[in-house]
């Protein structure tokens, strides 16, 4: 899990523009499964037929997307402004150090004299380094990409902090899910989806859903947590195990499915618990709605610090996620 | 009578059609293409939808690949709420208009019979205002409509709760050569005269064709319930072009990206808007296009607003999208201003894009 994170935090890949990460999963899914694919919006699909007659057809989601930030203006100093894609935390992207789609390097300042509580995004800028206009162009011109360095630290015990883990850790997940599945396979047809733009308002999972038709489908994905200080109260804390989703702000997910779940995992003996998050949503909501709907939950994984540079999370909770859906596949 | 280049954006442009009352547009547009595609139709909740076949040798008419052109009919405008008893109308807006630009105008009801009723918006003189009022503006809740009538009676002859109008306008070309434009409803009239053109420009062409192309007027853009939507559903195109008008801000005093556009820089492509991340591949092959064949374009430096890509986009199993505006000052008045010379750059760059397709 530890190397698959690694590979899968290295490339840059904002909404819209997660070819770089589509590249560097395919290889990885495509020797668990039968057939792989993308769709019109670059959603990553791969199939895994099941051994049943009636197989029931099955989605598994996780967002290759990240947050970041387009060129919009370069100006005569060689400073480059930027327009946020997806839900920017400027407090947390000031000062940092970024990386262009191109593989350009610079860092993101802040304006001279803005106080603390006069962060905003447009007060940040870009400075690679370059003497002026001309010179900063030859290397970055509007409409390219950007977003934090990637990466992560090794903290205590197989906890780690860095980005983007949202959703790196979801996509890891499900090729892991896939390489259990060659052991003993599945009666179910199983659709793992690596979707695109869900920063942006839960976009690409709702065409991947369309072209599949699922009957059933589980998202993976970070979740906010109760354990930081100052957090609103939530019962669910990083090293708490798989937490099964019962409601966000976008989805109430099927009541029957999440009671399956949680009978699974303790009958298995799988750490997990409960997740109600009252502020952010999912692909979920999409593979609910879309078409005539479909059976939709989530298996999250616990995080602190979500959306900025030091996300944090629990490896064993990935694993949980992990096991308990292999569980739930076999049975 | 058929109408071409600014006649056609003339007689587009001046044509009743707030949002919810398209009808007047949409006749206007069918008469247009008469016998200049392979048929076209009203879908059921009032789109109207043209198609041009596909031809030659990468055309395959078992399963053929479908390319959707898409501008919506209409503009934003008014709908009367109430009649009071002195026979004023109070107004709801359809779609976004700033209240400062409202006071003072005419607009045309279509009211009893779709008889054109002629109206002010009325304001208090500045005479009678308090100091506190000339500092404020009025939210367009507390205007009203006077069209002449003695009482509520009288209006009622005329009007009823529920008829919709649009701002009076003239169509006037102005600057040097006449190269301005000034009219309401540039937005996106503009959009729809060059879907007129490129379908006849297709339609005409000998050259080969390899995807059926669909043209859809729609309505229902201003207000953001976007008839597009169940256009998209119908065609289930591969590839859609938004052909629209954008808000710019090339004005006095304002620099860098928050110009997001210029007046004569040609069509605004968009990288990402409040609704849409545009394809990649498919923004870089309309700057391709302009460079090579000299067709002049410019990229969007801002991101808010959104249009009807945001529904296209993600209809069915997804559908490739770019947007393409005319730069338009001033939208949401009376008096959009564009240029004829962008329209021709927008317009040019679809049938050059079009006609030699070269996106993978």
């Amino acid at each position: 899990m530890l190397n698959l994170m690694k590979a899968l935090t290295a490339p840059r890949a904002i909404s819209g523009y997660e070819k770089a990460v589509s590249d560097k999963i395919l290889p990885l899914i495509a020797p668990y499964t039968d057939k792989v694919w993308s769709d019109a919006m670059g959603n990553l699909i791969a199939y895994k037929k099941g051994t049943s007659e009636n197989a029931k057809k099955i989605m598994l989601c996780a967002h290759m997307d990240e947050i970041g930030f387009l060129v919009t203006h370069v100006d005569d100093n060689g400073f480059i402004r930027v327009a946020p894609i997806g839900g920017i935390n400027p407090v947390a992207a000031a000062f940092t150090n970024v990386t262009f789609g191109g593989g350009v390097k610079g860092v993101m300042v802040l304006e001279a004299g803005v106080t603390p509580a006069d962060i905003k995004v447009d007060k940040l800028l870009i400075d690679i380094g370059a003497k002026d206009k001309k010179e900063a162009e030859k290397k970055v011109k509007i409409g390219d990409y950007c977003a934090l360095e990637g990466g992560f630290t090794r903290l205590l015990g197989r906890r780690i902090a860095g980005r983007p883990l949202d959703d790196r850790v979801g996509c890891a997940v499900l090729i892991k899910i896939a390489e259990k599945l060659t052991e003993t396979p599945c009666a179910d047809d199983v659709y793992f989806v690596f979707s695109v733009q869900e920063e942006v308002g839960v976009r690409g999972a709702k065409t991947a859903t369309y072209g599949i038709m699922p009957d059933i489908g589980l998202a993976y994905d970070v979740t906010g947590t109760g354990d930081s200080v100052g957090a609103k109260p939530m019962a669910c804390s990083v090293g708490g195990g798989a937490a099964i989703k019962i409601k966000d702000s976008s989805v109430l997910c099927d009541r029957e499915l999440v009671d399956e779940l949680a009978a699974v995992a303790k009958e298995n003996d799988i750490k997990h618990q409960f997740e109600i998050l009252l502020a952010g949503g999912t692909d979920t909501s999409s593979m609910q709605m879309t078409g005539a709907g479909c059976r939709a939950a989530a298996l999250s994984i616990p995080t602190r610090y979500i959306h900025s540079g030091v996300e944090m999370l629990d490896l064993n909770d990935a694993e949980a996620c992990v096991d308990l859906t292999v569980a739930w596949l076999r049975k | 009578m058929k109408y071409n280049g600014i006649e056609l954006i003339r007689h587009l442009a001046l044509a009743f059609g707030p949002t919810g009352r398209e009808d007047v547009v949409r006749d206007l547009i069918a008469e247009q293409i008469e016998g200049d595609c392979d048929g076209y139709c009203e879908d059921r909740v009032g789109n109207l939808i043209a198609k041009v076949c596909g031809r030659g040798l990468d055309y395959n008419p078992e399963n053929p690949q479908r390319l959707m052109l898409s501008a919506h009919m209409d503009e934003v405008g008014f709908m009367i709420r109430q009649i009071t008893d002195e026979g004023y109308l109070k107004f709801g807006t359809l779609g976004g208009i700033d209240p400062r630009v409202l006071c003072g105008r005419g607009v045309t009801i279509y009211g009893k019979n779709d008889e054109a009723i002629y109206g002010v918006i009325a304001s208090k003189a500045i005479h009678m205002q308090t100091a506190e009022e000339r500092t404020k503006v009025t939210p367009s809740d507390k205007l009203y409509i006077d069209i002449g009538a003695l009482d509520k009676e009288d209006a009622e002859t005329k009007v009823a709760v529920g008829d919709c109008a649009t701002f009076t306008s003239d169509f006037v070309t102005y600057g040097e050569n006449g190269k301005y434009i000034k009219s309401k409803a540039l937005d996106d009239r503009c959009g729809c005269a060059a879907l007129i053109e490129t379908m006849r420009y297709l339609h005409d062409g000998t050259f080969d064709l390899p995807f059926d192309v669909y043209f859809a007027f729609t309505r229902c853009e201003e207000i953001g319930i976007s008839g597009a939507v169940v256009a998209a559903n119908t065609v289930a195109p591969d590839y859609a072009i938004i052909m629209e008008a954008t808000a710019i801000n090339d004005l006095p005093g304002v620099s860098g990206p928050a110009r997001v556009a210029a007046l004569g820089g040609g069509g605004v492509i968009s990288l990402v808007d409040g609704g849409t991340i545009y394809d990649r591949s498919f923004v870089n092959y309309a700057l391709q296009t302009g460079e090579e064949k000299g067709i002049k374009c410019q990229i969007k430096q801002y991101t808010s607003g959104a249009n009807d890509a945001r529904v296209i986009q993600r209809s069915l199993t997804g559908v490739r999208v770019l947007g393409l505006s005319l730069p338009t000052r001033y939208i949401h008045s009376a008096s959009n201003v564009s240029t004829y010379e962008d329209y021709e750059a927008y317009r040019d760059l679809v049938m050059a894009m079009l006609r030699e397709w070269k996106l993978n």
